[in-house]
């Protein structure tokens, strides 16, 4: 197994748990102070474990080397969407064509958007500086 | 009762009838129908023994029933079936001209059982008698498939009349099958291909034998290269398990089909001229790799043409080793001169062996001969697949052992010997041997000068003839220069740090830069961060050693460690 595929799952075995860890904060956050341990959902916190799981192994998609920023944001984009949208039907509260639907489509590739655009210009940057590294080198 | 299939058409009902009504005590498959339409209809899916047909029927008459139903015969490529004409006339003209056109016979209404009987047997035996002799005449009694007096017969016809490729097949080095295996297994091996030429053929398609191992067919479902290749490539695959199948694990002839095939009707319609240019593009096949098609086109250069995947494919299995025995090899006397000029060409290292067997008669048990052929089944059971053995006369064995030291050959030859005296008491015979490095002719390790080039994993040396490989082993990026005797193996930091570790920079796992012919650095816009040099070649860089440049470079711009 290759050094990449290695990664991907040991971070989505740690997004998994920390999937699950944040399911049960909510749950002890919504309890008012007095949490119910029936109240607890296993279906839920599997689900938000999942979640973890593909957020967090996707992103060795900004492990490959040859890819360029855009292809890993986007490689990182799809499971991350696809997952929360699956998972938001399985679990009934996104139904699709819905207002709620809508607005986080929007959320979701502006997010991304915003992500990519950033990385381009913190890249863009270290470019810049490297060009001028190499102008004073020849310079030399 | 017999179970031939005989046909009455009549369009008179009681006529019909009673024609049935005689009929169906002696025949157990009697079909009465009404029309000459009729007919065509059922003859499209049986094939009948013998029709009885009336000449006077409204819409068809008999005849044109009769002309209708031998080219549908011929369509099918069937025989044609006996017909006696039915009449209630007493009309000689006609009864000339049904027999004219090739009827069997000719009887008026109304019928006498007896002599209908026997006119339908005589018209059936005949037939059969006809069909007998023909096939006697036409077939090629081992293969099944038509001879070349069959082929002569049918193709032309097929040839003028439909559309398709006339193919000529030739099997690539049948001879050795029956020089080194027997005439028995030559004829095996044909009847085997005929079974899978047979099995690889569609509906329609002319199959034919026209002598030793030639074979001429007509295919009508093969239009394009694509298709002539996929025919070639499966005969051949099929040709080579089939083989394997009967001459067992040993079997190490590299045999194969070439097909030569003209298509008609872009070549012509002419069988003659079709022969001679599916034969033309046989020997285009034949000049070349074999084992492959090609379709005949009056532009030579077309005939040449060829992709060159399929071009690799056919030279590696015509190249590739069948059935390795997991013995070292025999060349004899030519392959083992090529192998040996190739390891004085190549090889770093190889030891050269040679073997004496002699007896002296009076104290040994064993004759000469035994003794030798003991001694050479020793050798091939001890030394490497990748040895090579010769017996240069009887009882001198030549060995070459390549990629291997003095040392390590004295282990093998120890080995020969424990296995020698393992494998009997020989008393009389007397083995003696003399073991030396094979002179090596490449280049020395000094040869290589500098290193000159990089570009993408390869690094090219200044010495021309020499070459350099970067590799994984252990999970280390190695770095091994290969060059006669010269081999080295380091990791690529020590390589990097015998570069200069100034100027040179990593910029992905695989590929270091000198840092002085970057002209600039880019990004797209998709993100990907570029190297531009100075002579406009473009690479990307890992993002991870960006860090790595810059303080690279920054070092060299004060002007510190680096230097070139």
């Amino acid at each position: 197994m290759n050094k990449l595929a290695k990664k991907g799952l040991l971070l989505g075995g740690i997004g998994f748990v920390v999937g699950i860890l944040i399911g049960l904060g909510v749950w002890l956050a919504s309890s008012g102070g007095h949490p119910v341990l029936s109240e607890i959902s296993p279906f839920e916190l599997i689900v938000g474990g999942i979640y973890g799981m593909l957020a967090m192994g996707g992103s060795v998609s900004y492990d490959v080397e040859h890819w360029s920023i855009l292809r890993c944001t986007l490689t990182h984009l799809v499971p991350t969407f696809l997952g929360f949208y699956v998972m938001g039907f399985v679990q009934g509260w996104l139904i699709p064509g819905s207002t709620l639907f809508w607005i986080m489509t929007v959320c979701w590739l502006v997010a991304y958007l915003f992500i990519w655009l950033s990385q381009y210009l913190i890249w863009h940057k270290k470019i810049k500086a490297l060009n001028e590294e190499l102008k004073k080198m020849k310079k030399r | 009762m017999t179970d031939n299939l005989i046909i009455i058409v009549d369009d008179d009902a009681d006529s019909l009838a009673n024609a049935k009504s005689l009929l169906e005590g002696q025949y157990t498959k009697v079909r009465a129908i009404r029309s000459g339409a009729d007919l065509l209809k059922l003859t499209a899916k049986h094939a009948p023994d013998m029709i009885l047909l009336d000449i006077l029927m409204p819409e068809m008459d008999g005849f044109e029933a009769y002309r209708l139903l031998r080219e549908q015969e011929k369509k099918l490529g069937r025989n044609p079936a006996p017909v006696i004409f039915l009449t209630g006339e007493n009309d000689t003209i006609s009864e000339q001209h049904g027999l004219t056109i090739g009827a069997s016979d000719f009887i008026r209404k109304p019928f006498n059982r007896e002599i209908l009987l026997r006119r339908i047997q005589n018209a059936i035996q005949s037939a059969k008698t006809i069909e007998n002799l023909t096939e006697e005449a036409t077939v090629d009694k081992m293969t099944g498939l038509l001879n070349k007096a069959g082929a002569t017969g049918k193709l032309p016809t097929l040839c003028a009349e439909e559309e398709g490729t006339l193919t000529m097949l030739d099997l690539d080095n049948f001879k050795l099958v029956n020089d080194l295996y027997g005439h028995e297994m030559g004829d095996n091996v044909l009847k085997a291909f005929a079974r899978i030429l047979r099995e690889a053929s569609s509906e329609g398609d002319c199959l034919c034998r026209t002598g030793g191992d030639e074979f001429l067919a007509f295919f009508r479902r093969i239009l394009r290269k694509k298709e002539a290749d996929a025919l070639a490539k499966e005969l051949n695959m099929r040709m080579v398990q089939a083989c394997r199948d009967l001459m067992g694990a040993e079997f190490d002839i590299p045999i194969g089909v070439s097909l030569g095939m003209a298509r008609v009707p872009e070549c012509g319609r002419s069988y003659d001229e079709l022969t001679r240019f599916a034969d033309a593009a046989l020997y285009q096949v034949k000049q070349g790799s074999k084992h492959s098609a090609a379709i005949y086109s009056p532009d030579p250069q077309a005939v040449k043409e060829d992709d060159l995947e399929s071009e690799m494919s056919r030279l590696t299995q015509i190249l590739k080793e069948r059935n390795r025995p997991g013995t070292a090899m025999w060349p004899g006397q030519e392959g083992i001169t090529w192998i040996y000029r190739f390891l004085c060409r190549y090889a770093n290292r190889a030891m050269k062996l040679l073997f004496s067997v002699t007896v002296a008669e009076a104290d040994s048990k064993e004759s000469f001969a035994e003794a030798v052929k003991g001694f050479s089944e020793v050798l091939a059971d001890t030394l490497r697949e990748s040895d090579a053995i010769l017996q240069s006369r009887p009882g001198r064995f030549f060995v070459l052992l390549p990629d291997l030291g003095e040392e390590d050959a004295q282990q093998i030859v120890r080995r020969i010997l424990d296995g020698w005296a393992e494998s009997g008491t020989h008393a009389g015979v007397k083995v003696e041997y003399i073991l030396q490095p094979q002179e090596i002719s490449s280049p020395q390790a000094g040869d290589v000068s500098q290193i000159a080039v990089y570009d993408g994993g390869r690094i090219a040396l200044l010495h021309p003839k020499d070459f350099i490989r970067i590799y994984t082993e252990n999970r280390r990026l190695c770095v091994m220069a290969t060059s006669g005797r010269y081999e080295s193996r380091i990791t690529l930091r020590e390589f990097e740090d015998l570069l200069d570790p100034g100027i040179f920079v990593r910029i992905s796992r695989f590929e270091i830069v000198n840092l002085r012919k970057i002209s600039s650095f880019d990004l797209s816009m998709a993100g990907t961060i570029r190297i531009i040099f100075s002579n406009g070649e473009e690479t990307w860089v890992a993002r991870r050693y960006v860090r790595e440049i810059h303080t690279k470079l920054d070092q060299l711009s004060k002007g510190g460690e680096a230097h070139e």
